[in-house]
């Protein structure tokens, strides 16, 4: 029953998405354009196909990423503050995408005629590989450091990486800063047609290894002595779900840029909602909340009836911070709930 | 139950038990040979920081030994799966309260993990056994609370009705009864004996309730601070001096003839007492907190006393030497011995 409210309220924030924008259409024109009617402009067709409806695939997805690695990174920690990327992976893509736009780009511009890259691919194979960079440092120490360790060790990866990242922008000239600005303010609209498979087949396949694991991490959840005493191996469940969070928040902030707050207020509304931990009910509803508020915050930083584009992680924090606090209130007592 | 139908015995022979880190190994215990059988209750007596814990996880396989060998119904550990070795061992440890939000039918469903398939749903008899076990701990009225919002005894119930759940011959608990009072020591204590008599199941506790120990216990193992594992028959030990060897310290003597500690006696503080009874034994305790200690021997006694109870009003007539001194009242008695010593 929640189950249902929840996606059909996920499929009506997509329609009013295709909806709603710089050209607002009725649902009827939107639904013509996916059809392939008649009775539509090609150019009304091509905003909706190809502007409209892979921005709202890639919040769809994105957010459902972000939530499902928030609430692996929170069950794992044991943390009602672990968001995807304690391990550093939004640091990672952040100078991946620094080294793009300061350092390569004004030497290297016969690089990307050479290889044939526009700069926004260019763009995205920098932040993925940081962030996939980081995720090996973070998954290679998680196998050598206790759980608690491995949070702070995230921590104090995330410092030394921004620090090189201010480095890069001190000696960086204004224009270059400002693309970097605009990377880091996020946006789902970068993720073209074309695109869209590698970025889908991340996720899903991300996605798809958290589901293996759904048993064990309810194990987790009672800490690893216990865990382990139910037969759970915690090292291989804890490496695992790791590398499946990682590959969700990296692939995320490679294609999109660092997206803040989806992945911790997910799943605490998710809980809220659902009022269990037990992973096999909570995954399949954080990925829906994810992908709900997800294109939520995307459509209200389309701002319809203005002109200008709002940074969407301006927006997530403004959705997902009040959402965090509510829940929590709602649950009263966070201390208890998560030891 | 079939399961148990016969007994599953978990030994150990010569065990070093301790942490290793980075190449360096601190041994805490060694040379430890020790079976548990089913359906006998153990209790696992020691002062703090001589490895009960440690000597715990070890033998439920989630701390590796440092050396040795621990076997499992005759079978060498190592050669046991992670699932069959849940399906027979279960652990309860003090602390024991999941993360995030869980009912506490959940959190016992999770004793099913080692027998469900990969998604962990339950199937009718999981179903039965969880239903089982938490009617068994008295728990059935608490099982849509959330975990979380439990008090220390009934989480400490559930979590005893988790690894219930989990079927295992061998159950091993680690201060179950830290954070509760005392009548929820007694009755958990009580719950646990008679669980492991009946459901043929080998436990082994470890406690600080020493009172409570050596009157449940069917065996008792027993760290010195010498780092010795002694086992016996709580009797046993109590009349062959080893329980007062371990938990005898510089202020408090372990009294096998009451079985509870004795603050320590000064030997120019002694004193006789005739007359029994309740007054009696509240006036003996009085006395032993000033320093006093009860002998039978007049002539060694520094203070001599005797009570009249009448059965409403007692009177304490306590002779020091040659003075002779009345007292009507409890608080009058303990003044004067107080201002004494």
């Amino acid at each position: 029953m929640r189950f249902a409210i929840l996606i059909l309220s996920v499929i009506g924030i997509a329609l009013t998405s295709a909806c709603l924008g710089s050209q607002p259409f009725s649902p009827g024109k939107v639904i013509q354009a996916i059809l392939g009617g008649d009775g539509i402009s090609p150019v009304h067709q091509q905003i909706i196909t190809d502007f409209r409806l892979p921005r709202i695939a890639t919040a769809l997805l994105a957010g459902s990423a972000l939530a499902t690695a928030g609430l692996i990174m929170q069950t794992v920690f044991r943390n009602p503050l672990a968001d995807p990327f304690v391990l550093g992976v939004n640091s990672g893509a952040s100078l991946g995408v620094a080294l793009v736009l300061m350092v390569l780009a004004p030497t290297g511009i016969r690089l990307t005629q050479d290889l044939n890259l526009t700069g926004q691919s260019l763009v995205i194979i920098g932040s993925t590989g940081g962030a996939f960079l980081t995720l090996l440092i973070a998954l290679f120490l998680s196998r050598r450091v206790d759980v608690m360790s491995l949070l702070i060790v995230g921590l104090m990866v995330s410092y030394t990486v921004g620090a090189m990242v201010s480095i890069l922008m001190f000696f960086s000239m204004a224009e270059r800063l400002q693309a970097f600005l605009n990377w880091s303010f996020g946006n789902y609209g970068n993720v073209s047609w074309q695109q869209m498979p590698v970025f889908a087949i991340l996720i899903i396949g991300g996605l798809s290894l958290t589901a293996l694991f759904l048993k064990p991490l309810d194990a987790l959840l009672i800490g690893s002595h216990y865990a382990e005493s139910l037969g759970t191996n915690t090292r291989r469940v804890r490496f695992f779900s790791l590398l499946a969070a990682s590959i969700l928040a990296g692939t995320v902030t490679g294609f999109c840029g660092p997206i803040g707050f989806l992945g911790i207020a997910a799943p605490h509304l998710s809980r809220y909602l659902f009022k269990t931990s037990r992973h096999l009910v909570l995954v399949p509803a954080t990925i829906l909340v994810g992908a709900g508020l997800s294109l939520s915050a995307d459509l209200v930083s389309k701002a319809p009836g203005l002109d200008a584009t709002l940074p969407l992680n301006a927006i997530t924090a403004l959705i997902g911070a009040p959402v965090i606090i509510v829940a929590l209130i709602r649950q009263r007592n966070l201390k208890r709930v998560f030891g | 139950m079939d399961t148990r139908s016969h007994n599953v015995e978990l030994a150990c022979e010569k065990l070093d038990v301790g942490y290793s880190h980075q190449g360096k190994t601190e041994t805490i215990l060694s040379k430890l040979s020790l079976e548990i059988q089913g359906g006998e209750f153990i209790c696992l007596l020691g002062p703090n920081g001589t490895g009960k814990s440690t000597l715990i996880r070890t033998l439920s396989g989630v701390q590796p030994a440092i050396r040795g060998e621990i076997s499992l119904d005759g079978m060498p550990f190592n050669s046991i799966s992670p699932r069959e070795r849940a399906r027979q061992i279960s652990i309860v440890f003090t602390d024991n309260a999941p993360v995030g939000m869980m009912d506490s039918f959940s959190f016992a469903s999770l004793g099913r993990h080692p027998y469900s398939g990969w998604l962990g749903i339950l199937d009718q008899h999981d179903l039965d056994r969880v239903r089982w076990a938490l009617d068994v701990v008295g728990a059935t009225n608490l099982q849509a609370r959330q975990v979380a919002e439990l008090s220390d005894g009934e989480r400490q119930k559930v979590s005893i009705a988790r690894a219930l759940a989990q079927e295992a011959n061998i159950m091993l608990l680690d201060e179950p009864t830290a954070y509760l009072d005392l009548p929820r020591k007694v009755g958990l204590m009580r719950m646990l004996r008679q669980l492991s008599h009946q459901e043929n199941i080998g436990m082994l506790m470890s406690t600080h309730d020493l009172d409570l120990a050596l009157r449940h216990a069917d065996r008792l193992w027993l760290i010195t601070k010498t780092g010795e594992l002694i086992q016996g028959l709580p009797e046993e030990l109590a009349l062959n001096g080893e329980l007062a060897r371990a938990f005898g310290s510089e202020n408090l003597d372990w009294d096998p003839s009451s079985g509870s500690f004795q603050v320590h006696k000064d030997p120019c503080m002694q004193f006789t007492m005739d007359g029994g009874g309740p007054v009696a034994f509240w006036t003996r305790r009085a006395f032993e907190r000033y320093g006093y200690g009860l002998t039978q021997d007049e002539s060694c006694a520094s203070l001599l006393v005797s009570i009249q109870d009448d059965g409403k009003n007692p009177a304490w007539i306590v002779r020091a030497g040659d003075d002779i001194h009345q007292f009507k009242t409890i608080p009058s008695l303990i003044n004067w011995i107080r201002n004494r010593s």
